[in-house]
């Protein structure tokens, strides 16, 4: 028969144990929510893919905005992203086009500076470097009517 | 006298302890830099460049390889195309993060005489791995818009630093703490939704304008490694 210091040493050892792995932080996990063609035309964000192994092509910046051409190397699609970084301060419109196909988001009203707008995103399986991908996009003073066509202001330069 | 099973349970409750511990303190390591297996550059961590200021080495009159705390880049081409001026780099990354020569048409740029020219963008055009597959380089074409009367004989190039990309949806806690450990006095909301990620401003230092403490936290969603890394080269 156990005695009582026993037992309480093993209900110790276990409350560390527990205690030990919910006060350890742990890092963010994203389950990724589609696959292959099933990503085109989805939200990178939403979808998990913006953290599969993200990486950023290409960026251009033309005036108060960045524009970056987006891959996700776990979901192999790829968006565009722009953000408004006027440096004095000014909200504005923004567009995000991805070429192909032309998926389009156009914010609905103005957005504060350092705030980011991205496109729904395209799967290509194969390929490397930008791949045949533009993005494309801008920040203005009034709405912007999408898809944005292709210019020596997307990234790369179309 | 102990007897072998007291010995024995009091061996486990140090263990868990001791197992317990070490969790704590590897769950608070910093960043460390990757090394490249066929680099000679030394393994560094990000946070302690951020926060030792170790000393930036001054770069030779002609240069094209920098190594600036551990972090090496290579300047490996220019040309002119149009109305750009294309230059070529290769960095070596610090960790396996999305790191990046800029986030700002201001963190590279070229002296051209008294001019100074903003990048305009960049493109990848390579990565290198190493004999074990994993990405430890990654090569950029770098346009710097030009007018017909830069003397290009001799110019500069200079990368401040180097930095992480942006989440899509950024971890805001994450972002907070940096903040909160910088002593800036700015707490932020986070705000992502479909198609976009926004934040606001909860307090800031009541000196502190809007711009700049929106400055400050977007800066917080990102790893920096600072350099600068500057190249001197010229076309003739």
């Amino acid at each position: 028969m156990r005695s009582k210091y026993t037992k309480a040493l093993y209900v110790f050892c276990a409350f560390v144990l527990v205690f030990a792995l919910n006060v350890v932080p742990k890092d963010r996990v994203f389950a990724v929510t589609c696959s292959g063609t099933g990503c085109n035309d989805t939200d990178p964000g939403t979808t998990g893919c913006g953290d599969s192994s993200p990486s950023t092509l290409a960026i251009n910046y033309p005036a108060s905005s960045m524009v970056e051409l987006r891959k996700s190397g776990g979901c192999k699609t790829y968006w565009s992203r722009v953000t408004n970084i006027d440096q004095l301060g000014r909200s504005f419109y923004a567009n995000a086009t991805i070429w192909p196909p032309a998926y389009s988001t156009s914010t609905p009203g103005p957005i504060a500076v350092y705030t980011l707008v991205y496109s729904h995103q395209q799967y290509k399986g194969t390929g490397s470097g930008t791949n045949g991908f533009n993005a494309c996009g801008y920040v203005s003073f009034s709405y912007i009517y999408g898809p944005v066509p292709k210019s020596a202001s997307c990234a790369p330069p179309g | 006298m102990i007897n072998k099973i007291t010995l024995l349970k009091v061996t486990a409750f140090l263990a868990t302890i001791a197992i317990v511990f070490a969790l704590f303190l590897y769950s608070n390591q910093p960043v460390e830099a990757s090394q490249s297996s066929d680099s000679t550059a030394k393994s560094i961590s990000v946070n302690q460049v951020i926060q030792d200021n170790l000393p930036i080495a001054k770069p030779p009159v002609e240069n094209k390889i920098q190594s600036i705390n551990g972090i090496q880049i290579q300047l490996t081409g220019v040309k002119v195309s149009q109305n750009l001026l294309q230059a070529d780099v290769c960095f070596e990354l610090p960790s396996d993060a999305d790191w990046l020569v800029s986030s700002s048409p201001d963190s590279v740029f070229m002296t051209v005489g008294e001019k100074t020219i903003l990048h305009s963008g960049f493109a990848e055009t390579e990565e290198k791995f190493d004999a074990n597959g994993k990405r430890t380089q990654r090569c950029d074409r770098l346009d710097f818009p030009i007018t017909p009367d830069d003397d290009l004989s001799s110019f500069t190039i200079t990368i401040n630093q180097l930095v992480t990309s942006i989440s899509e949806q950024p971890d805001c806690d994450k972002a907070q703490k940096k903040l909160d450990s910088e002593n800036t006095d700015i707490k932020i909301k986070c705000d992502s939704a479909e198609g976009g990620f926004n934040f606001s401003i909860d307090s800031k230092p009541s000196k502190m304008s809007d711009l700049d403490a929106r400055k400050k936290a977007y800066a917080a969603f990102s790893d920096t490694f600072t350099g600068p890394w500057v190249f001197t080269t010229g076309l003739k």
